[in-house]
């Protein structure tokens, strides 16, 4: 079930934001109209959920 | 800690769940006033007034307590957002062994608190509440303490394709080294298995679903295990066999994560393009150190 979690610290009122049961390219635009309310994060980042899909192939680049 | 409000925002379902913890009054009568009023959801720590949830109606005087086919239940509830992923229903068991200090929910201690419930009604109240979650969670009380009861539940939920979480107050370790074909049978069957003692002093920063940074996510708690159950082990098709080496690279990956780790932080401490991952990428970390 798709969801949209905001955390609102009430003492420093920082958001944290974070899109759950919603994948792929789905997710990426869920994520971008969310920035375009919100303003650009100071941190984003994929949840553990996102890396720990198996068939996700990533591309190797040496240093 | 801080004061915490948690909106969550359910676009299917067209639903907002607001979660508040150390707010003051006047911002919830606040919140109250924009959204309406609101409907009690379960918590981490319980509500007193749970009238609602389901408490079963089988009559304890026809159930020996010898009868693997009943458990002790404390009660059922529906909607968790706090007991593993997604929305869960929450089957909470009578009776512990372990008792921890400062234990949220000490009323489940007894099992005298709890009644003697059919298995079967369980599965029942659960099967009619399907759309209300999103799996099944199991905690006590000590759910191992009536391993017998608990296999046939799992079992039964297994066999309608719930994902079943379960807490224990005992680590994957002790559960296992009970040489307990009931209970091995159990962790080679759930699909998450909350791990350890509640430790009051260990509460900050517990990590999601846990109540002290000592508890462990468990993902397939069968693949740390060595099967005692030689009829179960010899079912174990290749395909399971996959599946629990894919498993344990999950539970890696998560762990990694946990560290403070990512594909762009090398845990070799490389330097890595932003749009690339360092030829340490977590497969090659993971088969490194033999988790896979």
């Amino acid at each position: 079930m798709p969801e949209i979690e905001f955390k609102i610290d009430t003492e420093t009122g920082e958001c944290q934001t974070e899109i759950k049961g919603v994948q792929g390219a789905a997710c990426e635009k869920t994520a971008q109209q969310l920035k375009q309310l919100l303003g650009a994060p100071t941190i984003d980042q994929k949840t553990k959920e996102y890396f720990a899909k198996p068939e996700i192939k990533r591309q190797v680049k040496g240093k | 800690m801080n004061g915490e409000i948690v909106f969550i925002l359910e676009p299917d379902a067209g639903r907002v769940t607001v979660e508040s913890s150390r707010v003051a009054s006047k911002l919830a009568k606040e919140i109250e006033r924009d959204l309406g009023q609101g409907n009690a959801l379960n918590c981490a720590r319980p509500i007193s007034a749970f009238e609602s949830s389901f408490v079963g109606n089988s009559d304890e005087t026809q159930a020996a307590d010898s009868d693997n086919l009943h458990i002790h239940l404390f009660r059922l509830y529906h909607d968790s957002a706090v007991d593993g992923a997604g929305r869960r229903s929450v089957v909470q068991v009578a009776g512990c062994s372990i008792r921890c200090a400062g234990c949220y929910v000490p009323e489940t201690h007894e099992r005298t608190n709890g009644r003697l419930v059919s298995i079967d009604e369980i599965i029942a109240e659960i099967d009619e509440q399907r759309e209300r979650h999103d799996g099944v969670t199991i905690l006590g009380g000590e759910p191992f303490d009536q391993a017998a009861s608990l296999e046939i539940l799992v079992e039964k939920l297994k066999a309608k394709n719930y994902h079943v979480a379960v807490y224990s107050g005992y680590t994957l370790e002790s559960l296992s080294a009970r040489e307990c074909e009931s209970v091995n049978r159990i962790l080679t069957k759930i699909d998450l298995l909350i791990d350890g003692a509640f430790d009051r002093n260990l509460t900050k920063n517990a990590g999601e679903y846990r109540g002290s940074s000592n508890q462990r996510l468990i993902r397939y708690p069968i693949s740390k295990t060595k099967m005692t159950d030689e009829k179960t082990e010899s079912t174990i098709s290749d395909e399971k066999k996959r599946k629990q080496s894919e498993a344990r690279f999950n539970e890696f990956i998560a762990e990694c994560l946990d560290e403070g780790w990512s594909p762009t932080k090398c845990p070799h401490g490389c330097v890595v393009e932003p749009d690339g991952v360092c030829p340490h990428d977590f497969k090659s970390v993971a088969l490194e150190l033999g988790f896979i």
